[in-house]
């Protein structure tokens, strides 16, 4: 594993320990994905983040929020010394789930109830065309998110809309699969007219590398991701367990985790 | 004031009124759009959307993405109206509305078509009783149930920059006239349409042209009824509700929707607190809705004038009685 992909996988433990909450599992699976976007993709820096035109990233699988704000504080949006000692407080601006009614700029959606922010960033893809505007949305989903009805509506209006501008990225960490067979994704993404490509989520040259292709192809097809990913990736420990799927470590549990990640 | 009430059938249905509303919309403001779940041929909007391509979208059958949908379009300088038959525009996608809307401090106005009864024969699945009451608890929203048809033209455009979610519910035909077309209305304040000393009517949407007959047929027994269209359900006038309670002592309220958390609720919280005075609500008796014609409904679920002048004579006896 690279070295930025360790450094953010501890700051999400220790923002994790900080506030005594979190879902670590699935952080630790989309954690690279986030990182690409920000560091190589989009159109956004801690200046550009009120920027008309800047790239929008809307997190729809809101339990990942901590994946968020390690990547904000390595970008230089929030720095670790503002975020620990506030993070999971009451009425603090940092929580589990991301909640823009408190910043102005740098987070751009509230998540936790599954199934709004595709929609919300088809609006935004939407909105885009229509003014013309050479920004992209990137919009980060679970794939038992797909379950909700929503999503695939979002898939119908962003398909009919020729909505090219719009990435939909499904951290497929087979979290479904503990619900419902939700058969051949990619088979279901082109069915709706999407350009599908399937990455080993986890290998960041290789997901650089999908997006900058995906990003030159306009050609009226919206893209889906589809990042083959494994709960907790980075820890021994998370991967093995899946108590971890919503647990917070203790002080003990930080150092040994910690560790962990910087061996992988 | 002036009224043009006669209890004879509308100049114009609500929906043409929409569509004449949105196209003058469109003219003055080229950010507003207008978002449909597919009920364009509910209500005649077809040619709207292809008179305005670049303002008319038509998402198909999926409300709930199309809020998520306005939310975003809002985010980027659009102001967005969506419409969908009251239930689907409140109770299948309240989360929606509650989160990306309300909570998110975006903007958009939701226009419920066929509230009430007036869903008439689609029946119960398509009749919303319960979307004010929901409405009613989205914090800064603003609750509106059109009365006239002028009434709902200019709320629609009178709500075209008001923050938070604001919801519309109007039937789509068979609103009676009640307002002169250049009638001017400001949210939070309702009108007394007609003065009186005995008792008060306080009413919304298709209730209030039933109060001024109401009121007609309690004169000729000598009970002297003011009759108040309240405007907007929330934010509520309560100066006015307050007035009626001391001018009238006694206030009937009337309503197209479920007694509990509706209208009557509101008025009943502002007297409880401010002003207590016998209170009796007309309204659906916490029931689900069934098919039916307007007069059958009405019948059903007692929102006749029968209803509401034997409340009002009830509700005086139960005063003198005092």
């Amino acid at each position: 594993m690279k070295q930025i992909s360790k450094e953010l996988r501890k700051h999400a433990l220790y923002l994790s320990h900080k506030c005594q909450d979190g879902n670590l599992q699935s952080v630790f699976s989309c954690l690279d994905i986030v990182w690409v976007l920000y560091d190589k993709i989009m159109n956004w820096s801690p200046e550009t983040a009120r920027d008309d035109n800047r790239d929008f990233f809307i997190i729809s699988k809101g339990q990942a929020t901590l994946a968020l704000y390690p990547v904000l504080i390595e970008k230089g949006y929030f720095t670790m010394d503002e975020i620990a000692p506030e993070i999971g407080n009451f009425n603090s601006r940092y929580c589990i789930q991301t909640d823009l009614t408190k910043f102005d700029g740098g987070i751009e959606n509230n998540a936790g109830s599954l199934g709004h922010g595709l929609p919300f960033a088809t609006g935004i893809a939407n909105a885009n065309k229509i003014k013309k505007s050479s920004s992209n949305v990137y919009v980060l989903c679970g794939d038992g998110e797909f379950c909700e009805g929503t999503m695939w509506e979002s898939c119908i209006f962003a398909s009919a809309k020729k909505l090219d501008n719009l990435c939909v990225i499904i951290d497929d960490n087979n979290s479904v699969g503990a619900m419902v067979d939700m058969g051949d994704m990619k088979q279901k993404l082109e069915t709706f007219n999407f350009d599908v490509r399937v990455v080993d989520g986890h290998d960041t040259e290789e997901i650089e590398k999908v997006f900058n292709q995906l990003k030159t192809m306009k050609n009226g097809k919206p893209k889906a991701v589809i990042a083959k990913t494994v709960r907790g990736f980075g820890s021994k420990t998370m991967t093995e367990h899946d108590i971890w799927f919503h647990k917070s470590p203790n002080a003990e549990e930080l150092e040994l985790l910690s560790k962990e990640v910087e061996l992988a | 004031m002036q009224l043009r009430y006669t209890g004879g059938k509308a100049e114009k249905e609500p929906l043409q009124v929409f569509n004449e509303t949105m196209r003058e919309l469109f003219e003055e403001d080229k950010r507003v759009v207008y978002l449909d779940a597919d009920l364009m041929g509910s209500l005649k909007t077809a040619q709207l959307w292809k008179d305005y391509p670049k303002n008319v979208f038509n998402t198909g059958i999926q409300e709930a993405n199309m809020i998520g949908v306005a939310a975003g379009m809002y985010l980027n300088g659009l102001k967005p109206y969506v419409h969908s038959f009251s239930p689907f525009a409140s109770r299948r996608v309240f989360d929606q509305v509650f989160l990306s809307i309300g909570y998110a401090k975006k903007s958009i106005r939701i226009i419920g078509s066929d509230a009430g009864i007036m869903a008439t024969n689609n029946g119960g699945t398509h009749m919303s009783f319960e979307d004010v009451a929901m409405m009613r608890t989205i914090p800064d929203a603003c609750v509106i149930d059109a009365s006239d048809p002028v009434m709902f033209g200019e709320l629609l455009k009178l709500t075209k920059d008001r923050p938070g979610v604001t919801y519309i519910r109007t039937a789509r035909r068979d609103l009676k006239d009640i307002y002169v077309p250049d009638e001017k209305f400001e949210i939070g304040k309702g009108k007394i349409l007609r003065e009186g000393s005995d008792v008060s009517l306080i009413a919304s949407g298709i209730m209030v042209a039933t109060c001024l007959e109401a009121a007609e047929k309690l004169a000729q027994i000598g009970i002297n009824a003011r009759v108040v269209d309240i405007i907007t359900i929330k934010p509520i006038d309560k100066e006015l509700v307050i007035d009626c309670a001391k001018t009238t002592n006694a206030i009937v309220v009337c309503e197209n929707a479920n007694v509990i958390g509706g209208l009557g609720s509101a008025v009943c919280d502002i007297t409880a607190e401010s002003c207590p005075v016998c209170v009796e609500k007309i309204g659906i008796n916490d029931k689900y809705g069934c098919v039916g014609n307007e007069q059958f409904l009405r019948e059903k679920y007692g929102l006749t004038v029968e209803s509401i002048v034997e409340k009002a004579k009830k509700l005086i006896e139960k005063r003198e009685a005092k």
